[in-house]
């Protein structure tokens, strides 16, 4: 099966200048990030503020330029494409994101804004078009009677239907969800979480799921991908990463999830008590190096490739190095 | 029958606090009662609109303009705060209660040094102290740095987000308060970090005997620091008991709902439980038991009169007429 | 079961709930709608139109305030009253006119520059620097002794002076609108640049524009009356506040009452436009609005 999206060796750098001239230092906000992602499957993305995953998840929805790598949708590189054909393109792959107060235009009625997208593309004649909202609004549970509403007059829950209408108004093959949970409560988040799984059993359409939240992803998540400062440490169908954590940062995420307490699980790790001053990690080395626990010499200099800890689970720490490195293949377009 | 009377630090009574808005008179709080214990950490947890946050700012009396709180009591050690004047209440913030944010800018001034300003808290309340230095950097460790010194040093913006809150909770521990009332401290902070923090609320329970208000929208973070737990909803206390029975055997229906809508252990696409509905408008509340309309088991007594929280199983209160039965 | 019975109000029943609480911001209206209420009805509220429109009647000049003339009357005989009257129609036509034509340019101008920056960006903001460097009313001036005194030119010079104000202020908007989650949430649907433009940045844009505007036109009107005053823009006979001024000035002492009951117009409207705009950005600035949530 070919992949509906694959990310080969993408980087986004951000230079700092300190006046018009000086250049004082590079922010490699996403460096070197590999993963493809399948029709029908749920694709967890797994990190903290400032790793990069806001970053990366614009350069894939092709509003952000990468400095360099590609990023293909059905074997196109959507960073090459133009005019109508990028038009095209884009009906693929829509998004979602975090809180609907903000994604949503504040002057819009929810049913002008699930029309935008049907107008933009002209999916519906003008005759049809109304029908086909009240539509879209019943498949993420609104009423009719909610489309003349602003976003100031829905709550959260409600506003982020809205937005999955929107995104699914264009019957895109690949979602992706920048923390659409996060700003939820906590009973609301199941009621979307359950729309999610629902559309995707009806439609088929593959889910990239960005949170920071790993309860959430190890229930809606195939594959679970942890992602620290610019690149991904860890990846691997979401059970065995979480039955076999094998890089240290994972392991630490696992063991301060508080999620976890309310199961009784433990993850069994050294929680470091120290408190971390803001240490750059080294040149060349571990990106994980100033806050790992288990780090040695060697990690200070080199950075670890993705060594393969079993089929498909990869993990970039050399505390595996007696293992085969894992290398990421491009699929020929 | 309300809960044991030993060792009580502070009681809030019968608190009920309205806002005027444009659209209506708000309904936030009705008779909300809680009791904290000395050198306890209790968590208060709840959704949107659950009211707690401003049930914490009510007990320092620090709620917005258009609110008023039309009756109740916050004792402290049996003399009412809300019958305090404003002079009164500013020894008693800061010295006796003090509060840590969500954002810890909040707390922490841009344009000084952690130095001054923690100077300027250590002066405000216990006047020019001679062994300023000495309690600055002693305060500073406690919370957890490893280089005291150098934190003075700094400004707030060459801190991180967890070391900044780290700071606030050193000023707020400056006064040895009896009480710190912590406002989601861990919300904006990355997870780690944030296990980080409560591990360092319990040690400095522990060390100081300070008790602990605890606000959180995350009952895992709840799980993880706090003895005891009160659920809120819509403005009510509708559940109080110790940390680990209240989440393993809840009582109430909503906190029962609550638990089950975490996607904890259930198998992926299996379909998370939820509670039908949404959390009520506030200018127009529910009649009787405000979670009625969402509830499973209501009757019709639970839309007429709301319930009082009374004593379901050992030392722990629910509000309601139809509690949860044991799980076995 | 409980039904929310409270339906929630639309946003302008809203504003207009605000505004009539505020006491000042009522005067202001007031005192406005009175104004264009009189301006509207000019021709029939004047009790003497054709002297109101510049037919002198020498034998009545000079006369004091009276029942039949309650302004008086002025050098050339003519009812003091009725030309105050009918100014009102100039006066708030011109200001109107100016502040539209000036945020008409200005605003498309703007959004653009800071939508799109760069090159585009320096360009058109070096450019409104450069009219902005100079003393508004010194290039109204300049630009009217090249296109010739009269009152339509004089409202031209002044919208070509004023435009840059409404291009700084919709540029910074535009600056901080194209960084909000839903300009990105209309590019990843394919919206093109134009109408997320139109549709997403211009609408959330418009309420300091609308707030600049409604002060600007109490500005717009002593500019005009200004102009008029030194003699480039309205022109003899028409009966507009500025030139009766400037006519009247000389006769302040002995017949007070021509120079005076055109200024005192112009000060009334020029405080309840003030007034109005106060009021109107209290009301639309969401912090001084909003109710807190629980």
């Amino acid at each position: 099966m070919n992949p509906l999206l694959e990310v080969s060796n993408l980087k986004k750098y951000f230079t700092l200048r300190s006046g018009v001239f000086r250049r004082v230092g590079t922010v490699k906000a996403v460096d070197g990030v590999n993963f493809s992602i399948y029709p029908q499957q749920s694709f967890g993305l797994a990190g903290e503020t400032g790793c990069g995953k806001t970053t990366l998840a614009k350069c894939i929805l092709r509003i952000m330029q990468p400095t360099s790598g590609k990023v293909r949708l059905e074997g196109k590189n959507i960073h090459l494409l133009k005019g109508q054909e990028l038009k095209n393109a884009r009906r693929n792959i829509q998004a979602i994101f975090q809180n609907p107060l903000m994604s949503l235009d504040p002057r819009m009625t929810a049913s002008k804004l699930i029309a935008e997208p049907l107008k933009t593309h002209k999916v519906s004649p003008n005759e049809e078009l109304y029908a086909r909202i009240i539509d879209l609004m019943r498949t993420v549970g609104l009423d009719e009677e909610q489309a003349q509403k602003y976003p100031h007059e829905l709550s959260g829950g409600q506003n982020q239907r809205v937005a999955i209408a929107r995104a699914l108004s264009l019957n895109p093959k690949l979602i992706v969800l920048d923390e659409p949970t996060s700003s939820l409560d906590v009973s609301v988040q199941a009621q979307i979480l359950n729309l999610l799984t629902e559309i995707q059993r009806e439609t088929g359409l593959g889910y990239l799921f960005i949170s920071h939240d790993l309860s959430v992803l190890r229930y809606f998540s195939d594959v679970l991908s942890i992602m620290y400062l610019g690149g991904i440490v860890e990846i691997g169908p979401s059970n065995s990463v979480f039955k076999n954590p094998s890089h240290p940062y994972t392991q630490l995420l696992l063991s301060s999830i508080p999620e976890f307490t309310l199961t009784g699980e433990s993850f069994e790790v050294k929680v470091p008590e120290r408190v971390e001053i803001l240490e750059t990690p080294p040149e060349n080395g571990c990106k994980f190096y100033p806050r790992c626990p288990v780090r040695m010499e060697k990690c200070k200099t080199n950075d670890p490739p993705l060594y393969q800890i079993d089929k498909e689970h990869h993990a970039a720490c050399f505390l595996h190095d007696n293992k085969p490195v894992a290398f990421y293949s491009e699929s020929n377009s | 029958m309300t809960s044991s009377e030993t060792a009580q630090l502070l009681d809030v009574l019968h608190l009920k606090l309205i806002f005027r808005t444009v659209e209506g008179t708000l309904q936030a709080l009705d008779d909300v009662e809680l009791h904290i214990r000395r050198g306890e950490i209790l968590g208060l947890v709840g959704e949107t609109g659950s009211g707690k946050s401003v049930t914490a700012l009510s007990i320092l009396k620090m709620i917005p303009e258009n609110g008023r709180i039309v009756e109740g009591q916050v004792l402290l050690h049996g003399s009412d705060l809300l019958a305090e004047n404003e002079e009164e209440l500013r020894k008693i913030r800061g010295a006796k209660v003090a509060v840590v944010f969500q954002d810890p800018s909040a707390s922490l001034n841009p344009v000084f040094t952690i130095r001054t300003q923690m100077r300027d808290m250590i002066f405000s309340h216990q006047g020019e102290v001679t062994d300023l230095e000495d309690r600055s950097v002693r305060l500073l460790s406690e919370v957890g740095f490893q280089n005291p010194k150098r934190i003075l040093d700094s400004y707030p913006h060459e801190l991180s987000g967890g070391m900044q809150q780290r700071v606030a909770l050193a000023m707020a521990l400056s006064c040895s308060p009896e009480l710190l009332i912590a406002d989601e401290p861990t919300t904006a902070l990355d997870v780690v970090t944030q296990a980080q923090i409560l591990a360092l609320l319990k040690r400095i329970r522990d060390a100081t005997g300070t008790s602990i208000l605890l606000i959180s929208h995350n009952l895992g973070v709840v799980a993880m620091a706090c003895d005891r737990v009160a659920v809120m909803y819509a403005g009510c206390i509708v559940e109080v008991g110790p940390t680990e029975q209240v989440f393993r055997n809840p009582a109430h229906h909503y906190t029962r709902g609550l638990l089950n809508a975490l996607p904890r252990m259930a198998p992926k696409g299996s379909g998370l439980p939820v509670i039908t509905g949404s959390i009520p408008s506030l200018i127009n509340p529910p009649t009787g038991c405000r979670f009625h309309p969402r509830c499973p088991s209501a009757t019709e007594i639970c839309g007429r009169e709301r319930p009082k929280l009374e004593t379901s199983r050992p030392d722990q209160l629910v509000a309601c007429y139809h509690p949860a039965g044991e799980k076995q | 079961m409980t039904i929310r019975r409270q339906k929630r109000r639309s946003e302008s029943s809203l504003i207009f709930g605000l505004i009539t609480r505020d006491a000042l911001t009522m005067c202001g209206v007031a005192i406005i709608v009175f104004f264009v209420f009189v301006a509207v009805f000019a021709p029939f509220l004047a009790p003497y139109p054709a002297e109101g429109y510049g037919v002198p009647n020498p034998p009545n000049k000079f006369l004091p305030p009276s029942f039949a003339h309650p302004f008086g009357t002025d050098y050339l005989g003519r009812d003091v009253l009725s030309r105050v009257i009918l100014g009102s129609q100039i006066s708030l036509v011109v200001a109107v006119a100016v502040i539209a034509l000036a945020i008409i340019i200005g605003t498309p101008l703007g959004a653009v520059a800071g939508y799109l920056g760069g090159k585009i960006d320096e360009t058109i903001m070096r450019i409104t620097d450069v009219f902005l460097s100079f003393p508004s009313l010194l290039l109204a001036i300049i630009l009217l002794a090249t296109l010739g005194p009269g009152l339509t030119n004089a409202m031209i010079s002044l919208s070509l002076t004023w435009w840059p104000w409404y291009t700084r202020i919709m540029r910074a908007q535009a600056v901080s609108l194209r960084e909000r989650t839903y300009v990105d949430a209309a590019k990843v649907i394919g919206v093109s640049n134009f109408w997320v433009l139109v549709r997403h940045i211009l609408p959330n844009a418009l309420t300091p524009i609308l707030v600049q505007g409604t002060m600007d036109l109490s500005s717009a009107i002593l500019a005009e009356a200004g102009l008029s005053f030194i003699g480039l823009g309205a022109q003899a006979p028409l009966p507009e506040w500025g030139l009766m001024i400037s006519t009247g000035r000389i006769y302040i002492l002995n017949y007070w009452w021509f120079p005076t009951f055109p200024g005192l117009a112009i000060f009334a409207i020029a405080v309840a436009f003030n007034l109005f705009g106060d009021g109107l950005r209290e009301i639309l600035d969401p912090k001084t609005r909003r109710f807190v949530e629980a």
